[in-house]
């Protein structure tokens, strides 16, 4: 007999959890621009823009991602106190609530840090050490998911390592969008400050072809998972199959396609070849900036949520089990 | 805390030092019900439950004190037992009752819900009527008064003809017997109630073949079959807890379980075989396996030479149906109508299981009569495992039909003759001359009254067109919902059309709401089945006690003192609540706000049917064995009912009837003849002479007299055995291991009803006009039950060009009848929300119809000229074929797409509306009990 | 926390020198027998006070009306290696000795981890609101109350009825129609399955049990 899947709308469609994993990962690839972008400063001087900039706006999408981790508890208040509440640290949220907690702490330092000015070793040294906590906050985003272990979509394999990119494409994404409107804003700035930003662009461009690559992976493996589905502690037969029919041809397929795929990475990677073929070494043009630069970090960022909302949403369907063989067969209904 | 091992499992309980209720004996008890392994593993002595009860230490936890009560549910007729706790007079939980012997603590989801009947926040409070399209409270007092005022106008002006009660199959059999005997002091014979609509075909019918119209065997028989065919019954949906004896059969005997019907149920999912026959063709089916049985000898030869009399009769119709013709006919395939009939030949004991599917044709008669003919040939009467076991409706319908809430009898089925009256005349204490002077004259007072079906033509049709005198102009709606009966529209203007119109109920039911008039309605609030005291017969005969669990709850009443307290207003009190032996008990002087009357006037209403119910021995079913049995209930075994050891040995649970004396153990199964009569034996009845008009013999040949007998053949009737007060002629019968109904044979060719042999028909609105020339239905009955009943006029070829589709009609699993008080528990509810019609794939996308759409049913223009119609939300599903349409009947509240939740009493509207199918359901009455057609008509959807 | 106070039954060896291993207590589901009439589901909300929108245990049917239709009584399987037990952060969710996944719903934080990690969608919430508040999680407790005082209000509350420190069995069990939910210790429940096994010639019908108990398949 087939195998049952026991369907359940689980929070029909909530923005929340998306959003949350989103900006987990947003400020993880943020931080990793700004810190990137703080050690180069001594090269090019206008780093220094992109990665205070940056430094702040890690704070702006922290809260949010705290605001939304929050707002989807069935008792925040409880969720706040987590280092009283949380106590199982096999559980990945517990593990998160720590990364979380030690996050904020030094991103908020960091900023501080670029607000306050003083020494720029000691800001990064900051940016050095948090670097590995930020970056960790990227991947337990896709480890939390994963330990949901009847989800076949929530890999433990894929995910993590697909967060973590998704997270830095986006991170710098909102780096170089940030960086092109201090830009705009500050007046004329050193000719470094535009190459910075060229070169997170073309760094977007690579992590979306890596990216792509993943995917793919990703996909083709749940699509061949057709036995022995390891996404978990339990077997879970068909199951990568039924997700990759249910996101590729499902009622998720759409916002696949147009969303992540299409938009989210086909769309900023041909930007990314405009640019390329616009000669990217030419002297900073506003107009090619609002007309590809910006249009494609934004994509990128769109297509990052809808990531995240099709991973979230894709969980509503849980790994099949099995019903023993019939033992008394049933003989098809006659006379029509 | 503590934790206590129990060492020994077979220590007593006195000697362990455990107290009663932790008896370990119990316990394993306990065990074997809980895990569904009763008759499966009866070695088996680990326990499930024990385990955790042998971890408490008694007393140690402050356990809530609460009353146990054991109690029957009061949904459907399989009589399952549970157990109420109460606490401080309210109930606050159920249990399961592990001991009871039919469902061994197993409840559906209605049986779960059982406690939200009393506890529903929409349970009626007080009495109300409709003022000028308001509904305003009233006290008992001003409402009884007011009712009785214009009754007794009524009854002065137009006679006693001119009142209808409906009765219900809810009510215990105490309260059924009294209303019975209402209606005779009443002076009409205008009462009836659901069995009408539920199984008067199958009552007819058996009666008919073999004497006595009931379930012959018993759910808890079925453990013994090896074949089990389910026609026209969904058990799942209807009976669920019957599916626990039919799935053990399954499993244990290898028992194979064969589904007929033109849906796949639920039931049909456990089958081995499945059979989808045409709606309404179950004679021609039954017929094609009789064929096949007789070509290939299959048959019960000895059965049918010393049991059955006019073989030859049915022979020669059998003999139309050759399996072509069957196919042609029922669409079931041929080379599977030949498997069925081997595997039911093969595997005897065999058993078939049928409820409306069977019984609401207008051949309805024809149809369970032949369900007989099948059991008779294959010679599974009278077997554990066989027998015709008739799958009844309300927890009640069982006793409440042979307590006579019936226009066509009084109790116990002695029919309304000079004789049936002088004999209650008797029982009562009253004479005849007495009763008649209540009846507008003699000729009306034999004459069968309205039924449920058709009663209301006796307020829409000109007084000459009736078989009476004057028309309708009181209607009681005693425990009895509108929506269940077909022609629901023309119901609708009868009851807006009554003088004076009483809804008696624990719920506002759709009878209050149904009509648009803006006054004239009364609402009276009865008491729930679980707050009156009372016995119960289930669909197997058994009788069984069941306790009230609180009392009646707001200013509800229990239906007995609701009846009283009218009778005293109209001044009969007094004769009804006498006898000829004594008056009732513990009835108070005045009846004035009694909410409810004391155990022991129950018990002395019992006492009286004792004494008159004779005919079908409702003699030995005393309250005092009731009340031993439901204390005994752990010692009577599973398979077979009987109990084993104690006061109640040897004593069938539920005393089946025939349970001719006090010592009598009760009739599990009828007309077994392996044993003696004094321990359950019995012969067919000898019920039509003995000789019958072609001048066979109607006797029993020699050698089948049931074991121990001292006539070894065939016998008539003991003589006044049915009047006999002094019940010296059943004490003489035993004596003698004489059935006192005689040993007959079963008749084959019923010379007194219309097709003395069954006959297919085709249905009135059939799907295939070719084939009604040579099956048409019947010719137009001028006076039937008092009204005109047409058939052939209303059967036209042309029907089925507007009208392609069947449309069919039955249960869900939550819901019940009407299902008043079902809707108006959330519980219920929020498993099944909406009302919907089943549509077959096809048949949707040629509609353009998609899942969840909205949908119009239209039926044909019947009596009225114009067509009905309800709007439904389709549900796309293979269950039904692509020829037809399925819909639940228990809906009310909505009307053509719009809701009439404004016309109920304010936060009364149950949560639950939906249309009622019985508005569309087409016309059509069975030729002998005019139950009514629900189960083939004719209609058309489209996308609303 | 009254953890001392609840009942742990405890299993019995044949023999003169008795053992008592502790009972493990698990929910078998015979996908042959279940017919899908909802007394499990009502029996739940009779006996523990379920508010309207939660459904501690649930039947589905597959294949309504086609060859194969099959019914299945979904409640909280009460698993050996709980998924969700394993991931909630407040160990909200632990395993009582004798096995019974109980919820705290003083401790639980409502993040929802749960529902996602059960392959069974026991873990419930009520409906949510529009800021996405759904309070706590609420599960099928198999009768068993919650960590408060048995029989105390506030246990009656939250959890609803505590049948196993009554010396009961959970209610949908007991009165399931056709015994085609059966409960109580694991060894036992695996005899109830073996014996229809044995009647029914091969094949179980369980379902799920190797899911919810691997150590048992």
């Amino acid at each position: 007999m087939e195998p049952i899947i026991l369907w359940q709308t689980k929070w029909s469609y909530s923005l929340h959890v998306p959003l949350y994993l989103f900006f987990g990962g947003l400020t993880s690839g943020i931080f990793l621009a700004a810190v990137v972008a703080d050690l180069l400063e001594r090269k090019w001087q206008g780093a220094a823009l992109v990665s205070k900039v940056s430094s702040y706006s890690a704070i702006v999408t922290l809260a949010l991602a705290g605001f939304f981790l929050t707002a989807h508890l069935g008792k925040p208040e409880r969720g706040l106190a987590f280092p009283l509440f949380f106590t199982n640290y096999d559980s990945w949220m517990t593990r998160g609530g720590w990364i979380v907690g030690a996050g904020t702490l030094l991103v908020l330092l960091y900023a501080a840090l670029w607000y306050r000015g003083g020494a720029a070793w000691v800001r990064r040294l900051v940016g050095l050490v948090g670097l590995p906590v930020l970056l960790m906050l990227a991947v337990y985003t896709g480890l939390l998911l994963s330990r949901g272990t009847f989800v076949p979509l929530w890999s433990s394999k894929y995910l993590p390592v697909l967060f973590l990119n998704s997270g830095v494409t986006t991170g710098l994404a909102a780096s170089g969008l940030v960086g092109l409107v201090a830009l705009w804003f500050r007046g004329p700035q050193p000719q470094t400050a535009h190459s910075v930003v060229r070169w997170i662009s073309m760094a977007v461009g690579l992590f979306i072809l890596l990216e792509l690559f993943e995917i793919y992976n990703f996909m083709t493996y749940l699509a061949g998972s057709g036995q022995h589905a390891p996404t978990g502690q339990f077997l879970a037969p068909k199951g990568g199959a039924h997700v990759y029919q249910y996101v590729t041809r499902g009622a998720l397929a759409p916002w696949f396609w147009w969303g992540v795929i299409g938009l989210g990475l086909t769309a900023p990677l041909l930007l990314t070849l405009v640019e390329f073929l616009l000669d990217w070494r030419a002297r900073p043009l506003r107009w090619r900036n609002v007309l590809f630069t910006a249009p494609k970090f934004a994509l990128v960022l769109l297509g990052g949520i809808l990531l995240r909302c099709i991973i979230v949403w894709g969980g509503d369907l849980s790994a099949p089990l099995d019903f023993p063989p019939s033992v008394w067969p049933i003989p098809p209904a006659s006379g029509g | 805390m503590k934790l206590i091992r129990r060492q020994d499992h077979g220590v007593p309980a006195a000697q362990s030092g455990w107290p009663q209720a932790l008896d370990p004996r119990l316990d394993r008890r306990h065990f074997l019900r809980a895990a569904g392994l009763g008759g499966l593993a009866a070695s088996m002595t680990a326990g499930l439950v024990k385990e955790t009860e042998a971890a408490q230490e008694p007393g140690a936890i402050n356990l809530p004190q609460l009353e146990q009560v054991k109690t029957i549910c009061g949904n459907c007729a399989v009589g399952c037992g549970f157990v109420g706790e109460v606490q401080d007079g309210v109930w606050v939980s159920q249990e399961p009752w592990f001991e009871h012997p039919i469902n061994l603590g197993s409840l559906c989801s209605k049986g779960a819900a059982a406690r939200e009947h009393v506890i529903s926040e929409k349970r009626l409070r007080y009495p109300m009527k409709r003022v000028n399209g308001q509904w305003q409270r009233l006290s008992w007092d001003q409402a009884l008064s007011e009712i009785v005022a214009k009754l007794q106008e009524i009854r002065e002006q137009h006679g006693p003809d001119a009142f209808m009660l409906l009765g219900s199959a809810h009510h215990n059999n105490e309260t059924a017997y009294a209303l019975r005997k209402f209606a005779a002091f009443w002076g009409s014979n205008n009462i009836d109630h659901q069995a009408r609509i539920c199984h008067s075909t199958t009552v007819a019918g058996l009666a008919n073949v073999w004497g006595y119209g009931a379930m012959t065997n018993s759910m808890n028989d079925i453990r013994h079959s090896r074949s089990i065919m389910i026609i026209g019954e969904n058990v799942c949906t209807s009976h669920p807890i019957a599916m626990q004896h039919i799935l053990t059969a399954k499993e244990v005997n290898r028992a194979q379980v064969i589904v007929v019907d033109p849906r796949f149920s639920k039931t049909a999912a456990f089958a081995n075989q499945y059979a989808r026959i045409r709606s309404g063709t179950d004679v021609a089916f039954i017929y094609g396996l009789i064929h096949i049985i007789l070509k290939n000898g299959w048959e019960d030869k000895r059965m049918l030479n010393e049991r059955t009399y006019g073989l030859q009769a049915l022979v020669d119709e059998v003999g139309k149906f050759d399996p072509d013709t069957v196919e042609n006919i029922t669409g079931v395939p041929k080379a599977e109508l030949e498997r069925i009939a081997r595997t039911m030949a093969d595997n005897r004991p065999g058993t078939v299981i049928w409820a409306m599917g069977g019984t609401q044709h207008t051949n309805g008669t024809s149809i369970t009569r032949s369900y007989c003919a099948l059991q008779l040939v294959l010679g599974n009467m009278g077997v554990p495992g066989g027998g015709t076991n008739v799958f009844r409706g309300h927890d009640n319908v069982q006793g409440a039909t042979d307590l006579g809430v019936l226009s066509n009898t009084l109790p116990g089925y002695y029919g309304l003759g000079a004789g049936a009256w002088k004999h209650w005349a008797n029982v009562w204490g009253t004479d005849a001359e007495e009763l008649k002077s209540r009846f507008t004259n003699e000729k009306m007072m034999q004459k069968v009254g309205f039924t449920v079906a058709r009663w209301y033509e006796g307020v829409l049709l000109d007084a000459e067109e009736l078989g009476q005198d004057v028309n309708v102009h009181a209607a009681f709606y005693w425990g009895h919902s509108t929506n269940c009966q077909s022609q629901l529209d023309r119901i609708k203007r009868a009851l807006e059309k009554v003088d004076l119109l009483v809804d008696i109920d624990p719920f506002v039911t759709t009878t209050s709401i149904l009509p648009d008039r803006p006054d004239g309605v009364y609402i009276l609030p009865a008491a729930t089945v679980y707050e009156q005291y009372g016995s119960v017969t289930n669909s197997n005969r058994d009788i069984q006690w069941r306790n009230r669990v609180v009392s009646p709850v707001w200013e509800s009443r229990s239906d007995l003192a609701i009846l009283l307290d009218l009778a005293e207003r109209l001044g009969f009190k007094d004769s009804l609540t006498r006898n000829t032996q004594a008056a009732w008990e513990g009835v108070p002087e005045s009846m004035q706000d009694v909410k409810e009357l004391p155990e022991e006037t129950y018990a002395s209403i019992i006492r009286e049917w004792n004494l008159g119910m004779r005919t079908i021995g409702m003699t030995g079913q005393t309250y005092e064995r009731m009340k031993r049995q439901q204390e005994w209930a752990h010692a009577f075994d599973i398979k077979t009912k009987t109990a084993v050891g104690g006061p109640v040995d040897g004593e069938q649970w539920g005393l089946p009837w025939p349970c001719w004396t006090e010592q009598h153990p009760g009739t599990h199964i009828l007309y077994r003849t392996d044993i003696p009569v004094s321990q359950g034996g019995l012969g067919f009845r000898a019920r039509w002479g003995t000789q019958a008009p072609d001048g066979d013999t109607l006797l029993a040949a020699n050698g089948s007299a049931p074991a121990g007998s001292s006539i070894n053949g065939g016998y008539a009737e003991l003589k006044d055995w049915k009047t006999d007060l002094t019940g010296q002629v059943f004490a003489d019968a035993m004596a003698k291991e004489l059935a006192p109904f005689g040993n007959g044979r079963a008749r084959f060719n019923s010379w007194n009803i219309p097709d003395p042999v069954p006959a297919h028909r085709e249905p009135i609105h059939s799907p295939r006009p070719d084939l009604i020339e040579q099956w048409p239905t019947y010719d137009d009955v001028k006076d039937h039950y008092r009204v005109p009943t047409l058939y052939k006029s209303l059967q036209k070829p042309d029907w089925v060009k507007d009208y392609p589709i069947i449309l069919s009609s039955g249960r869900q699993v939550e819901f019940e009848g009407g299902g008043n008080s079902e809707r108006a528990c959330w519980w219920l509810v929020e498993l099944q929300p909406e009302m919907y019609v089943e549509i077959h794939p096809k048949l949707a996308n040629d509609h353009r119809l998609k899942h969840g759409d909205w949908v119009w049913i239209e039926s044909p223009e019947d009596q009225d000229g114009k067509p009905s119609r309800i709007k439904v939300k389709a549900k796309i599903t293979k269950r039904v074929g692509p020829d037809m349409v399925y819909l639940p009947f228990h809906w009310g509240g909505m009307l053509e797409g719009e809701s009439l939740a404004s016309k109920y009493p304010a936060g009364y509207v149950p949560y639950g509306l939906g249309e009622s199918a019985n508005i569309v359901t087409n016309y059509g009455y069975d030729r002998v009990t005019q139950m009514q057609e629900t189960k083939t008509g004719l209609c058309r959807i489209s996308k609303a | 926390m009254a953890q001392t106070q609840v009942t742990i039954p405890f299993r019995e060896s044949e023999g003169p020198q008795a053992k008592h291993a502790p009972a493990r207590l698990k929910f078998y589901v015979d996908v042959k027998r279940c017919i899908e009439c909802g007394g499990c589901e009502v029996a739940c909300k009779n006996e523990n006070n379920v508010p309207e929108g939660i459904a501690r245990i649930r039947v589905v049917t597959v294949n309504e009306g086609e060859a194969g239709e099959s019914n299945v009584a979904v409640p909280c399987m009460h698993c050996s290696k709980a998924p969700c037990v394993a991931v909630c952060p407040v160990d909200a969710l632990y395993h009582r000795e004798d096995g019974i996944v109980q919820v705290n719903k003083e401790t639980c934080i409502g993040c929802g981890y749960c529902l996602y990690a059960c392959p069974f969608g026991a873990p419930q919430f009520p409906k949510s609101s529009p800021f996405g508040a759904r309070g706590v999680m609420d599960k099928c407790t198999y009768c068993a109350g919650g960590p408060e005082e048995p029989f105390s209000d506030r246990e009656r509350r939250l959890y609803g009825s505590n049948r196993i420190a009554e010396g009961k069995l959970p209610m949908c069990a007991s009165v399931c129609s056709t015994k085609a939910l059966v409960a109580g210790d694991g060894e036992e429940v695996a005899n109830v399955v073996r014996q229809r096994m044995a009647a029914r010639g091969s094949g179980g019908g369980g379902w799920a049990w190797g899911t919810a108990y691997p150590e048992s398949k």
